[in-house]
């Protein structure tokens, strides 16, 4: 059937691709790099403060403590409130008012602030592409309707998807190499692509649904329009009242369902008379990121928002995160998205290069372009590994790690179509190399003492291997031997 | 989850995508009858994974589950083919049919060309956006509210509809026809739009 689409709407999407294509590109690129990464935004969490203590048993009434002594000591009564228990994925346990966070051990202790700069700097760039609140979710929504475009119009563009779905052919000339990388792993990767670019871009764009249809709709209450799938705040007493109490309602969800995983307590205005308190609790067999169950003052379960057993557009909303983020099954899916997201960029990479190449060939080569894009393909990853070296050297700006990344990124495209002599590609991918290097062991020297957490082990493990791919140690030692042997003649 | 489940449907998984190679291979060989045998066993392979995957892991976890093990064991084949491939003698290949260069980035078509690219931009961009929130606010205005659960499938299927809508849109503005037709076809959809959400009250 695919073999038999007509040549001229073959020809239309291909067009289309095209011209997407080339308008998403460099941004694009950037959010399939950094979404690779954020798929361990949780690993890079523990990494970044390795000696936290990790447990996956607390006591309700450990619980309870901290919440009491945390709520006792803070100067105003905050709006939210929440604790998060350690669950598989995240075997750690905070507690946060507002703003600020605390790690805690299993006693209910509170031990030290949460205190993660890269991790909150990898959020602002794939959630916002860094610009403010809506407006960069709205423009991450944007492209993730381009990339949705994109494979709609990749694969109806591919009359040979099935004939050619084994066919890749790294050894030969360039152009036929990243057409073949492009084309196999685009269409491989396609349910991948499909799904991330899509919930990606309902995710970004559903702010802005909102302010479209809230003001008809439910009175501009955004809150309210989107009750019927997420569930609504009660009505605001600020009356001091007893906070809820967690250690029975834990006790009580452990008794009334024994297969759900309790993930985070939160409060909505707590200790007062029109408090909200509800668990968010994990489904280990559904896509959803969970349920909340309400409770009330004396810790009964009082009913759930139904986004694991409710309407199914409910159901379908609370999957979209887990689809989005590869968090519905443990380490093994989230290095299975590592590996998607490393092929998405590749792909992204190679349908510019497709183009560049083609022009190249038919005598009219954009060879500014070429080394501006080459310049973002290790312009990127430069950037961020800059941005991890300054975290890991003490500056914890969010506003600075932000300056940085688009000054860097925006100066290795400069610098590439300005030296057209050197390699600055080259030079950008080494420097990358050399940044993550010195960052994985300044991190190891400093947190020398304290290093427990096995997450921390295998980011460490995983950016040292990235590090030597990117230091092309191989050439380093050939082109080291040569010399030698060059002076003896 | 149950292990055993899991591996049952990874294996039946693995061995659907072994099959579709197998079947990749019979046609480079000319043997077209073994291929389509083999095509129809990787179908019948793949979909029956999906029971054990589903019991092992649940229904919606399963499916996802088992599209992520066919989408690594596909790619970990096609990229060991990449490596295995030699080059032909004279160095080259057939290449696969590409994008036509219609003059993006030609640069000598001057402010006409920049006019064209303009609208297209605009075509495929805030004029989609418009027609994808046109269809979200006819979807929210049309939908059935008398089920128990219509409250929330209208939401849901609204956030999903507006990124599908415009990344169709995108698509069809983008494409290989005439520009005037394009903007017809717009102008059409804007048209019957506002019609639709004239009559369902939007302007009330």
């Amino acid at each position: 059937m695919w073999s038999r689409l007509p040549p001229r709407f073959v020809a239309n999407m291909l067009n289309s691709h095209t011209v997407v294509g080339l308008a998403a590109s460099v941004l694009l690129y950037v959010l399939c790099l950094s979404g690779t990464v954020m798929v361990f935004h949780e690993e890079f969490a523990r990494w970044e403060q390795p000696g936290v203590p990790e447990f996956l048993q607390v006591s309700p009434q450990s619980v309870e403590n901290m919440a009491q002594e945390t709520l006792a000591g803070l100067d105003e009564p905050p709006h939210h409130f929440y604790i998060m228990l350690p669950v598989q994925d995240m075997p750690r346990m905070s507690i946060t008012a507002d703003e600020t966070s605390w790690y805690a051990n299993a006693a209910g202790e509170r031990i030290a602030r949460v205190d993660t700069p890269w991790t909150t700097f990898l959020t602002q760039l794939h959630y916002y592409l860094t610009l403010p609140g809506v407006l960069g979710l709205t423009l991450v929504g944007i492209l993730g309707v381009l990339m949705t475009a994109l494979v709609f119009s990749g694969v109806l563009a591919h009359p040979k998807l099935f004939r050619d779905a084994f066919k890749l052919r790294f050894k030969g000339n360039a152009r036929l190499r990243e057409t073949d990388t492009h084309n196999r792993l685009g269409v491989w990767a396609m349910p991948f692509h499909l799904v991330v670019a899509f919930t990606g871009a309902a995710l970004g764009l559903a702010s802005l649904v909102a302010v479209t249809l809230a003001p008809r709709y439910s009175e501009g209450d955004f809150e309210a329009f989107f009750a019927p799938v997420f569930g609504e705040e009660g009505a605001e007493d600020e009356r001091p009242a007893p906070l809820a109490d967690i250690s029975t309602a834990l006790a009580n969800f452990k008794a009334q369902h024994p297969d759900l995983v309790p993930w985070y307590v939160s409060f909505h205005d707590p200790a007062t008379v029109g408090q909200g308190a509800e668990i968010l609790a994990q489904h280990p067999r559904r896509l959803v990121y969970g349920d909340n169950y309400h409770f009330d003052q004396e810790g009964n379960i009082t009913g759930s928002t139904g986004l694991a057993d409710g309407a199914l557009g409910q159901q379908v909303a609370a999957s979209l995160y887990t689809l989005h983020f590869g968090s519905f099954g443990g380490l093994l899916v989230k290095l299975a998205y590592g590996v998607f997201g490393i092929l998405s960029t590749v792909v992204v990479a190679s349908g510019i290069n497709i183009w560049l190449l083609k022009r190249r060939q038919r005598g009219r080569p954009a060879a500014a372009l070429e080394r501006a894009w080459k310049g973002t393909l290790w312009g990127t990853p430069f950037a961020m590994s800059l941005v991890l070296a300054l975290v890991v050297a003490g500056v914890n700006s969010v506003g600075v790690h932000v300056a940085v990344f688009w000054i860097a990124l925006t100066g290795a495209m400069v610098l590439a179509m300005a030296l057209p002599r050197i390699a600055v590609h080259d030079i950008l991918r080494r420097l990358a190399g050399a940044l993550l290097l010195v960052a994985v062991l300044a991190h190891a020297a400093i947190h020398l003492d304290e290093f427990h957490s096995p997450a921390a082990w295998g980011i460490s493990a995983a950016l040292l291997v990235f590090a030597s791919w990117l230091l092309k140690p191989r050439r380093l030692l050939a082109a080291w031997g040569r010399e030698p042997m060059a002076a003896s003649r | 989850m149950n292990a055993g489940m899991i591996l049952v449907g990874a294996i039946l998984t693995v061995a659907g995508v072994l099959l579709l190679r197998a079947a990749w291979m019979a046609r480079r060989a000319g043997e077209l009858t073994r291929r389509r045998k083999l095509v129809s066993g990787a179908w019948v392979l793949l979909a029956a994974a999906l029971a054990p995957w589903a019991a092992g892991a649940g229904a919606d976890k399963g499916t996802a589950f088992a599209f992520i093990v066919m989408m690594l064991a596909g790619a970990a084949i096609v990229l060991r083919e990449g490596f295995l491939h030699r080059p032909a003698r004279n160095g080259s290949g057939r290449l696969e049919r590409e994008g036509r260069d219609n003059g993006n980035g030609n640069g000598n078509g001057g402010w006409r060309l920049f006019l064209r690219r303009a609208w297209v931009f605009v075509l495929a961009g805030p004029l989609s956006f418009a027609l994808s929130l046109l269809l979200a606010f006819i979807l929210y205005a049309a939908w059935d509210m008398s089920g128990e659960h219509a409250a929330a499938n209208r939401l849901a299927a609204t956030l999903i509809a507006v990124p599908l809508a415009w990344a169709l849109l995108a698509t069809w503005m983008t494409c290989d026809l005439r520009l005037r037709t394009r903007s017809l076809h717009a102008l059409g959809l804007v048209v019957a739009g506002l019609g639709s959400a004239w009559l369902l009250g939007g302007f009330a």
